[in-house]
């Protein structure tokens, strides 16, 4: 609970400090929001109604969010029960060990965007990849049947996760080590082993940066772009088109036809929605330290 | 209470100014060189060239020819398979204004249909060169009809992509002992038919690439994509010209390959070697099926060009997979210096004559012969290869237009993955049919399924 | 005689760490080896083999000197909005966190919750409104139109207030300002020499985003030779021949890009955010941690 400060205080001094963040959320954050509502609103779309519904009615919109849902879906829960199990078995080695593992599992979260997805066009390739083995198990003969377009969620969620687990592995290691020994050890002496202490003890005292990694994991998840533009111009787009995902679709409807106010409607729409789900999280979630 | 508060907070806080005067600054500075100059300087910036990474042998033969020149290369993805780069980057500098020296003058696409689709509303970005290039010389172009579009010509063909038969004449002997390569393509089924009985793992075709409709549907005169006036689209997936040839190739399945001839797959499985026939562009012949390194070709003086089939209604003519365009952008202030090079490269025999230069037939007549010799020691057969592919680089129909989506993609995305899997060919032409109608009324076209 | 169940189950938890460690790296592996091979090479050996050192220098010329020396140019530019923007980042948000979290000032919660709510929000879907934005006044084109949206930041200014609404003892605070102290001579002898951690933390997250980022640079740049690292990978698989059919046609006498080229092209573009993150380990630790010490 936050104390307020003493008397004497100075009252505007804060706004010295917040000033440089404050002019560049103005200028980047509040404003663009503004313009992008007001040209969606002033210019008709082709049909000449809003083009906000015309947004929705676009044979590729709901295409495109249904694929975002399934992947962030795979995504999500995948890294949640993955990351957690593995800080849990991680916790349990010597410092020296849980240190190289940890090591080994960060690292390739150097690699994003563009540079991870031509990683994984050899690792998707059974005719090139180091995991030919299991691609051919799964009857992957050619690199087209391992990017089947029901296979591409699955895939986007494996490649977000080689990237990103690596470093909350980490994050939530460094947290489990701060929970007090005596804890620990008061609960060994009780009789508890190490999977009902991971399960009782240490699971519940890292739940809020699992809930910090699904939030953040969630904004970064709903903007994908780069691995399906990337993907599908190597793969010669065989199952992946250049709007695969909504973000996609936005830039799409700009730069093929010139239809810039039609993109400015997308980005609102994904705006309102990530604005309500944040809104949502922030004020009924509790989550995080608003005093 | 008002002592504590130090001086420097008297005056508005630093940090907001700091953000007010970079932006002041940066936009005075940003304002007048983000707009486009006026004509008066033009002259002095260079003219702006972008190429992809095949044509850099174009390249050095024109600096070599133009040691003066003032140009600035710059090389870009080519726009590969429909990848949207040019629609991307034009459709910024319509908004933010073209610079001379920085945006483009001239444009080499590897996309086909993109003359169509960058020189029509609402883009309007390319350049009518039939004041720049007389028509004699553009009448000796082939393919030109992909680059007329609403009376313009708003492109020049590089190479002519026009489809061959490619036939392995030593496998074609073998299997098929007495006959003749297939002249229908009743024919062609059928001796994949009897492929599949007597020597299973070898084909008689690709099937399952992106670029499937142009391989089999455009050479079949289907009218799945053929603009019939302004922004009025003619789509007949039913139409026996293209319902016959997917049901002839249905009854093949099994000897078309899945490897596409760019693939890994390809290269491992050394499928260029298992290639008894193959339909294909004239440039995807001369870059797969000589014992080129990497590819695993089946040597020199094995295969041969042959037309390929009739179509199915009886007409003698052919499709064609790429080729290339070089465009001219509107906005460029120095029109007759871009059209000049944009002729100099369609149509000199020092770039379209040399093989080590382009590895595609010209699509510039008189530049043809000399190329063609150089396929001698290559091919099988040399005279009727020959023959072969000049009779076939004049019988592209003109029935599949250039438009403002890219068929390829559209293929690709959504009619590939069902082949891949398996599934017919007559499935995958009610998908295309159907997204070809919706891309073009997302543009904006009127669909008709009669004329 | 069954394995006690201790053992097994440690047998159990040691395959599965393989099997992950096996996913996490051996493709990084695979990624090093593969400029010392031919593309043939690359195909038909294992993906563990070494190739050869002259390969691997034969690749290494070809890729950086490739276009113009390209690489290097996307290189410089990177180096430039990332260490420009990572710069605006931390001299923004390190004070702003501070002043969100131990000075009061009326709109401080909802400028706090505003912070959230926008780092919460996917960030590209605000990149077509900036690029309108910076169009219309007049710095589209210019490297401001990388630098502030890098320099905007909000996650580092909600970890900075966690960091110190949780380091800094109150009561120092509070004997400093009784004894007279403004503020400025607070933050700046307080809590500035407790703020390594959180500077190193901000300021590497910062950095790896701007790094990263694609989209905003591919909508803001203008012209090739502006392109950072990122787009510049994605314009290298459309000269790559096994990605883009169009370089078979290339005439024999053109260079054209093969996989170990590419590979050797995402090598050089990850190094710098490999080498920051090999010492950044440590950081993340110590600095995400401060803010749970007091849980």
């Amino acid at each position: 609970m936050r104390e307020r400060p003493p008397a004497g205080t100075s009252r505007t001094a804060g706004y010295f400090f917040v000033a440089l963040y404050v002019g560049l959320l103005l200028l980047l954050g509040i404003v663009p929001v503004v313009y992008a509502i007001y040209l969606a609103l002033s210019h008709p779309g082709v049909s000449g109604g809003p083009d906000f519904i015309k947004t929705f009615s676009d044979y590729r919109f709901l295409p495109a969010f249904e694929h975002v849902i399934q992947f962030m879906a795979f995504w999500l829960v995948s890294q949640t029960v993955l990351v957690v199990g593995l800080v849990l078995m991680l916790h349990n080695l010597t410092s020296r060990v849980g240190a190289i593992y940890r090591f080994l599992f960060y690292i390739p979260g150097a690699l994003a965007g563009a540079a991870s997805v031509i990683v994984w066009l050899f690792l998707l390739d059974p005719s090139a990849s180091p995991f030919a083995f299991v691609l051919h198990w799964f009857g992957y003969a050619q690199f087209n049947n391992t990017i089947a377009p029901g296979n591409l969620p699955v895939i986007f969620a494996l490649m977000a996760f080689w990237t990103g687990a690596g470093g909350w592995i980490v994050v939530m290691y460094g947290a489990l080590n701060n929970i007090p020994h005596e804890l620990l050890e008061s609960a060994q002496m009780d009789g508890a082993n190490a999977f009902n202490t991971a399960l009782r003890i240490k699971l519940p005292l890292v739940r809020k940066w699992v809930v910090y990694m699904l939030v953040l994991s969630f904004a970064g998840g709903t903007q994908l772009f780069v691995e399906p533009a990337v993907l599908g111009t190597a793969s010669l787009g065989v199952g992946i088109s250049k709007f695969w995902s909504p973000n996609q679709l936005a830039w799409f409807v700009a730069s093929q036809y010139s239809y810039y106010n039609q993109a400015a409607a997308i980005s609102v729409d994904l705006l309102v929605f990530g604005l309500v789900v944040a809104a949502l999280l922030v004020w009924r979630g509790k989550l995080f330290e608003v005093e | 209470m008002k002592a504590s508060i130090s001086r420097k907070f008297r005056v508005l806080p630093l940090g907001a100014c700091v953000v007010i005067a970079a932006v002041v600054a940066a936009g005075t500075a940003g304002g007048s060189s983000a707009r486009p100059a006026v004509a008066s300087k033009a002259s002095a910036a260079p003219l702006v060239v972008w190429y992809d990474a095949a044509r850099a042998a174009y390249v050095k033969v024109y600096k070599a020819t133009h040691p003066h020149a003032n140009i600035k290369w710059v090389l870009y993805s080519g726009d590969n398979n429909g990848d949207g780069t040019l629609q991307s980057k034009f459709s910024l500098y319509n908004r933010v204004g073209w610079k001379p020296g920085v945006s483009p003058d001239v444009v080499f696409d590897e996309e086909n249909y993109e003359g169509g689709w960058l020189g029509a509303p609402p883009f309007n970005d390319l350049l009518d060169l039939s004041p720049y290039v007389s028509k004699s010389v553009r009448n000796n172009i082939e393919g030109m009809s992909l680059c007329t579009v609403n009376g313009k010509v708003v492109c020049l063909r590089n190479d002519n992509a026009a489809n061959v038969l490619w036939v392995n004449t030593d496998l074609f002997a073998k299997f098929f002992p007495g006959q003749t390569p297939p002249t229908t393509w009743d024919q062609y089924a059928s001796d994949g038919q009897s492929l599949i009985k007597s020597h299973p793992g070898y084909y008689i075709g690709e099937f399952g690439q992106p670029w499937d409709a142009e391989t089999y549907l455009w050479g079949n005169e289907c009218p799945l994509n053929q603009s019939i006036g302004s922004q009025k689209l003619l789509s007949n997936a039913a139409s026996p010209n293209c319902t016959k040839i997917a049901s002839l190739i249905d009854s093949a399945l099994g000897a078309f390959t899945h490897n596409g001839p760019f693939t890994t797959a390809w290269v491992n499985d050394k499928t260029a070697q298992h290639m008894v026939m193959d339909v294909g562009a004239i440039w995807q012949g001369t870059a797969i099926y000589p014992s080129g390194s990497g590819s695993n070709g089946p040597g020199t003086n094995v295969m041969a060009a042959y037309p390929t089939p009739a179509a199915t209604n009886g007409a003698h003519v052919t499709g064609s997979i790429g080729g290339g365009l070089w465009m001219v952008t509107s906005h460029t202030t120095q029109p007759k210096a871009a059209a000049a090079l944009v002729a100099y490269m369609a149509t000199s025999p020092k770039i379209q004559s040399d093989p080590a230069v382009t590895q595609g037939l010209p699509a510039y007549k008189p530049d043809q012969d000399k190329w063609l010799a150089s396929l001698n020691g290559v091919f099988a057969n040399p005279d009727e290869t020959q023959a072969a592919i000049k009779q076939a680089a004049g019988q592209i129909w003109g029935g599949w237009s250039a438009v403002p989506w890219s068929v390829e993609s559209i293929f690709g995305n959504t009619v590939t993955p069902g082949l891949v899997a398996g599934g017919t060919f007559t499935a995958g032409l009610a998908t295309l049919g159907a997204n070809i109608k919706s891309a073009a009324q997302s543009a904006g076209w009127q669909v008709v399924s009669n004329k | 005689m069954a394995i006690p169940r201790r053992y097994f189950f440690r047998l159990v938890a040691l395959a599965i760490l393989l099997v992950f460690t096996a996913f996490f790296f051996v493709p990084m592996v695979w990624l090093f080896l593969a400029p010392t091979k031919t593309d043939g090479q690359l195909l038909s050996h294992s993906p563990f083999a070494f190739g050869s050192l002259g390969t691997l220098a034969h690749t290494f010329h070809r890729i950086v000197t490739y276009n113009g020396d390209s690489l290097l140019i996307w290189l410089k530019n990177s180096a430039i909005y990332s260490f420009g923007g990572t710069a605006l980042a931390i001299l923004a948000a390190i004070p702003a966190g501070y002043g969100l979290a131990l000075t009061q000032f009326i709109g401080r919660r909802a400028l706090l919750a505003i912070t959230l709510v926008v780092m919460i929000m996917p960030a590209t879907a605000l990149v077509l409104p900036l690029f309108l934005e910076m169009d219309k006044i007049g710095l589209y084109g210019t490297i401001w139109a990388l630098i502030l949206p890098f320099g905007f930041f909000p996650f580092g200014v909600y970890l900075a207030y966690i960091y110190f609404s949780s380091t800094i003892p109150k009561d120092l605070l509070a004997a400093a300002r009784i004894d007279g102290a403004g503020e400025w001579r607070v933050f700046r002898y307080i809590a500035l020499p407790l703020a390594r951690p959180i500077v190193a933390l901000v300021g590497f997250f910062a950095f790896v985003a701007s790094w990263n980022n694609f989209f905003l640079p591919f909508v803001m740049t203008y012209d090739n030779s502006k392109y950072p690292l990122q787009i510049g990978l994605q314009q290298l698989i459309g000269s790559t021949a096994s990605f883009n059919p169009a370089n078979f046609s290339a005439g024999s006498s053109v260079v054209v890009l093969h996989r170990p080229d590419l590979a050797m092209a995402v090598i050089i573009a990850v190094a710098p955010v490999l080498i920051v993150f090999l010492f950044a380990q440590r950081a993340l630790v110590s600095g995400m941690l401060a803010g749970a010490t007091k849980e």
